[in-house]
C-alpha cells in the first residue's frame, strides 16, 4: 500500500513481470485492488494485493467491512520520499496499520522510503531520520516507536533504478520462505565440501536471492562496492549487497536476451585468474551461484556438468515439500 | 596505432551526448542536463588502437567568422575521419549549408578524410519513416554537392544513443581506422569456420564497441545480447575480485584488467556465448548455435583452445603493425 504515484505497480512489475526501470513509466493508476498470484518455490503460493494509492480508492478498502486484507502476513508500504504530504500520508499509514493490527495480528511491515534517487546525495541522512521521527510522533497510537526498535518494521530506501529494490524484497521474501534456516545449513555443509567462497540461492522467475552462505569474511577482505548501505540491513554484510547487484545483472540480461530468438538464460559459468564462478537451475523454481577460488581448479570435487545432476537439487526440493527430511548428504 | 576522429555538427545536435554514452558509459536519459559544448575537448579512446577523438563545438561556424582560437585548418592537419551530426528532428537547412561547407573545405585540404553523416536521434521517427528521412537528407546533400562541382563519397547512418544503433555505427566507423583490418578480419573468419561459430565480434571491454567482425551478416539484437554479456561477465566477476583495504581505484582498475575472464552462458534452447577477455582490454565475444558443441566438454575445450590461437594471432599482428606500419599483411 500506499499513496498514489509512490511506485508499487513499478516495483511489482519489475520485480514479478519482467519490465525494465524505463518501461514502468508507461503504467496507468491502479484502480482497486490488482491481485497477482505467484508460485514461489513449489508449494508457496504468493497473493500479491497492489491496493489503490488514491484517496477515496485507499478509504474504500480500509472499510471495515472489507476483508482483502485479512490474514495478510507481510505489508509493505510506500512512501514516495519526494513527495510526501504531512500529516495526511503519515495519518493514513497509521490508519492502515491500525486495520491490519486487527484483520492480520501476525503480519509483518516493510515501509520502503522509496524514489530515494530522487534526494540528493547529501541530503539522504537527514531525509530519512526525518521521516522516522515523524512515523515515531504520529505513530504513538500504534506504538510504532516500539515496532521498529523490535524488528517488527524494517525500513529499507528504495529505487527501481538500482538494486536496492532487490534488496528490500528479498528480505520480503526472505520473512516468507519456510526452512530457510534449514537451507542454509545445508549451504553451509555444502560449501565445506567443495571450499566455496560463496554460495546463493535464487528463485527462477523473480531471480530474488532467497538464502545465501559465504566464507568471504574469513578470508582477505573483498571488494565492497561503494552502495549507501542503511540500517535494516547492515547486519546482512556484503553478501547481501551481491546477491541483490546479481540479481539485478541477471534480469537485465535475461530480458535482452529474450529479444533474440526468445533465447532463455539457463546458465552461467565463468573463469577468472581470482574465482570460478557457476550459476545454475538447481529445482523448477530455484538456481543457486557457486563461487569457487580458482586456486582450488583441479582439486574442486564438482564440476559444471553435474551441480545439477547432484543430489542437491533433490534435498533442497524435497525440504520444500517435506517437513520432516532433515538427514543432509554429506556425500554431495 | 593511431587515429584521429573529429566529430562536427551544429550545437544540440547530440555530439556529447554520443560521447557520453559510448565512450564514457552515460545513460542516454541522463544526457538531457548536458551543457552545450564551448570549447573544442579531445580525449584519446586506447584499446586496439588509440584513437584521438575531438569534439567541436557547433555554435561556431568555423568557415565564416574569421575564428580566433584555433585555425580551422590546425584542426583539420591530421584527421583521419570526420564525423557530422545532423538532428533530424530540427530543421536541418542550416545544417545541411554547414555540412557542405566542410565537406568542400576536407575536399580541398585533405580528400583522403572519411567522411560520415549520422542522422540522429532517428528515435523520434516511427519505422516506416526512418528510410524516408535517411533518403531525403542524402539526396539534398549530394544534390547540393554535385551544384558546386564538388563528389566525394560520403556514408550516411541513422543513430539513435537510446537503442543499440550509436554503438553499431560508432563500431563501424572506427573500425575502418584500423590499419591491421584485413589480416584481423582474416584470422577472425578462420576462428569462425574452425569453430562452428555462427557470429563474433572483437569488442573493447569498456565501451562493447567492436573493432572487428566476420564476414557473416550482423543482427543488431544479436551485438546487443553480446555487448550485454561483456557487462554482465564483468560485473558479476568484479563482485568477487580479491582487494587490500588501502588500495587506489588505479590498482582496482588495474587488477580488473589483469583478471582475464573466460565466460559463457547458455540460452535455452540452443544459443551460447562464449567470451574471452584478451590483450590490450579486448574481448572475443561469440555466438554459437549448435546442441552439441553447447553441451560437451570436448566442445568446449576445442572453443578455448581456438580462441587461444586467436589471441596469439592478435597480439603478432599488433606487433607487427606497431613496428612497420607499412607491412601489416601477414
Ligand atoms: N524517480 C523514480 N521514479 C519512480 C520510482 N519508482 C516508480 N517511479 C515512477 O513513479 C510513477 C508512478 O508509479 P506507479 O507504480 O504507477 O505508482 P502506484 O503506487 O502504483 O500508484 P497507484 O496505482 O495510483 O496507487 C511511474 O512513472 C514510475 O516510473 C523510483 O524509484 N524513482
Ligand atoms: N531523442 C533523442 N535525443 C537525443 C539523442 N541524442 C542526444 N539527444 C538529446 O539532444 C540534446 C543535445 O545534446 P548535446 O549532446 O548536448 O548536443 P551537442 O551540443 O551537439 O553536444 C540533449 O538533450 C540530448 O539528450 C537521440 O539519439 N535521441
Ligand atoms: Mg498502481
Amino acid at each position: 500500500m500506499g499513496r498514489s504515484g509512490s511506485g508499487k505497480t513499478s516495483m511489482r512489475s519489475m520485480i514479478f513481470n519482467n519490465y525494465s526501470a524505463n518501461e514502468t513509466s508507461r503504467l496507468g493508476a491502479t484502480l482497486y485492488v490488482e491481485r497477482t498470484e505467484v508460485r514461489f518455490l513449489n508449494n508457496l503460493n504468493l497473493s500479491i494485493l497492489d491496493c489503490a494509492g488514491q484517496d477515496n480508492l485507499m478509504k474504500n478498502i480500509l472499510m471495515p467491512g472489507n476483508n482483502q486484507l485479512a490474514l495478510c502476513q507481510v505489508l509493505i508500504y510506500v512512501f514516495d520520499v519526494s513527495n510526501i504530504e504531512e500529516p495526511k500520508d503519515y495519518i493514513t499509514f497509521v490508519d492502515v496499520i491500525k486495520r491490519l493490527n486487527q484483520t492480520s495480528p501476525s503480519c509483518k511491515f516493510f515501509i520502503l522510503f522509496h524514489k530515494w534517487d530522487l534526494v540528493m546525495e547529501h541530503e539522504k541522512e537527514t531525509a530519512k531520520s526525518n521521516i522516522i521521527s515523524a512515523l515515531i510522533k504520529s505513530g504513538e497510537e500504534i506504538k510504532f516507536h516500539e515496532l521498529y526498535l523490535n524488528g517488527t518494521v524494517k525500513i529499507f530506501t528504495t529505487t527501481i533504478w538500482n538494486e536496492t529494490l532487490y534488496l528490500a524484497w528479498s528480505r520480503v521474501v526472505e520473512e516468507l520462505v519456510p526452512k530457510a534456516n534449514i537451507m542454509k545449513n545445508y549451504l553451509k555443509k555444502i560449501s565445506r565440501v567443495l571450499n566455496a567462497k560463496e554460495l546463493i540461492i535464487f528463485e527462477r522467475k523473480s531471480f530474488l536471492s532467497i538464502v545465501s552462505y559465504s566464507n568471504m569474511f574469513d578470508q582477505d577482505n573483498f571488494y565492497n562496492f561503494n552502495s549507501d548501505r542503511n540500517d535494516g540491513y547492515s547486519h546482512y554484510g556484503v553478501t547481501a549487497d551481491r546477491s541483490q547487484k546479481i540479481s539485478s545483472i541477471i534480469k537485465t540480461f535475461r530480458k535482452s536476451a529474450s529479444y533474440y530468438n526468445g533465447g532463455k538464460f539457463q546458465k552461467l559459468t565463468l573463469h577468472s585468474r581470482s574465482s570460478i564462478i557457476y550459476l545454475d537451475e538447481l529445482t523448477d523454481t530455484m538456481a543457486i551461484m557457486l563461487v569457487l577460488p580458482n586456486a582450488m581448479l583441479n582439486e574442486s570435487p564438482i564440476n559444471q556438468q553435474n551441480i545439477n545432476n547432484g543430489n542437491s537439487g533433490n534435498y533442497l526440493q524435497n525440504n520444500q515439500n517435506v517437513s520432516s527430511s532433515t538427514n543432509a548428504n554429506e556425500n554431495n | 596505432m593511431n587515429a584521429h576522429l573529429i566529430l562536427m555538427g551544429l550545437k544540440r545536435s547530440g555530439k556529447s551526448s554520443i560521447v557520453q554514452t559510448v565512450f564514457h558509459g552515460a545513460e542516454p536519459q541522463n544526457t538531457i542536463l548536458l551543457d552545450t559544448t564551448s570549447k573544442p575537448t579531445t580525449f584519446v579512446f586506447r584499446s586496439l588502437i588509440d584513437l584521438q577523438i575531438t569534439e567541436l563545438p557547433g555554435q561556431v561556424d568555423y568557415f565564416q567568422d574569421t575564428w580566433d582560437d584555433q585555425d580551422i585548418n590546425s584542426i583539420m592537419k591530421d584527421v583521419d575521419c570526420v564525423v557530422y551530426v545532423i538532428d533530424c528532428l530540427d530543421e536541418y537547412k542550416a545544417t545541411i549549408n554547414n555540412l557542405l561547407n566542410v565537406v568542400s573545405f576536407a575536399l580541398d585540404n585533405c580528400p583522403h578524410v572519411k567522411i560520415h553523416v549520422l542522422v540522429h536521434k532517428i528515435d523520434g521517427f516511427s519505422e516506416d519513416f526512418k528510410p524516408d528521412i535517411m533518403r531525403e537528407i542524402e539526396n539534398q546533400v549530394s544534390y547540393l554537392l554535385c551544384e558546386i562541382g564538388h563528389e566525394k563519397h560520403i556514408d550516411y547512418h541513422g543513430t539513435s544513443i537510446y537503442n543499440q544503433s550509436i554503438f553499431e555505427v560508432m563500431s563501424e566507423i572506427i573500425s575502418n581506422l584500423v590499419p591491421c583490418l584485413p589480416s584481423l578480419e582474416n584470422i577472425l573468419n578462420h576462428l569462425v569456420q574452425h569453430s562452428k561459430i555462427e557470429k563474433a565480434f572483437l569488442c573493447d571491454v569498456k565501451t562493447k564497441l567492436y573493432f572487428v567482425t566476420d564476414s557473416s551478416p550482423s543482427d543488431s539484437t544479436l551485438y546487443e545480447v553480446c555487448s550485454q554479456f561483456i557487462d554482465l561477465s564483468v560485473d558479476i566477476n568484479s563482485l568477487y575480485l580479491p582487494t587490500h583495504p588501502d588500495d587506489t581505484d588505479s590498482e582496482i582498475q588495474s587488477r580488473k584488467k589483469q583478471q582475464k575472464i573466460t565466460s559463457h552462458c547458455t540460452l535455452l534452447p540452443d544459443m551460447k556465448i562464449y567470451l574471452k577477455q584478451m590483450i590490450k582490454s579486448l574481448c572475443l565475444v561469440v555466438y554459437i548455435k549448435d546442441d552439441q558443441l553447447c553441451d560437451s566438454i570436448n566442445g568446449q575445450a576445442i572453443l578455448n583452445y581456438n580462441a587461444k590461437i586467436f589471441e596469439e594471432g592478435l597480439a603478432k599482428i599488433i606487433d607487427c603493425t606497431n613496428k612497420d606500419p607499412t607491412d601489416y599483411n601477414l
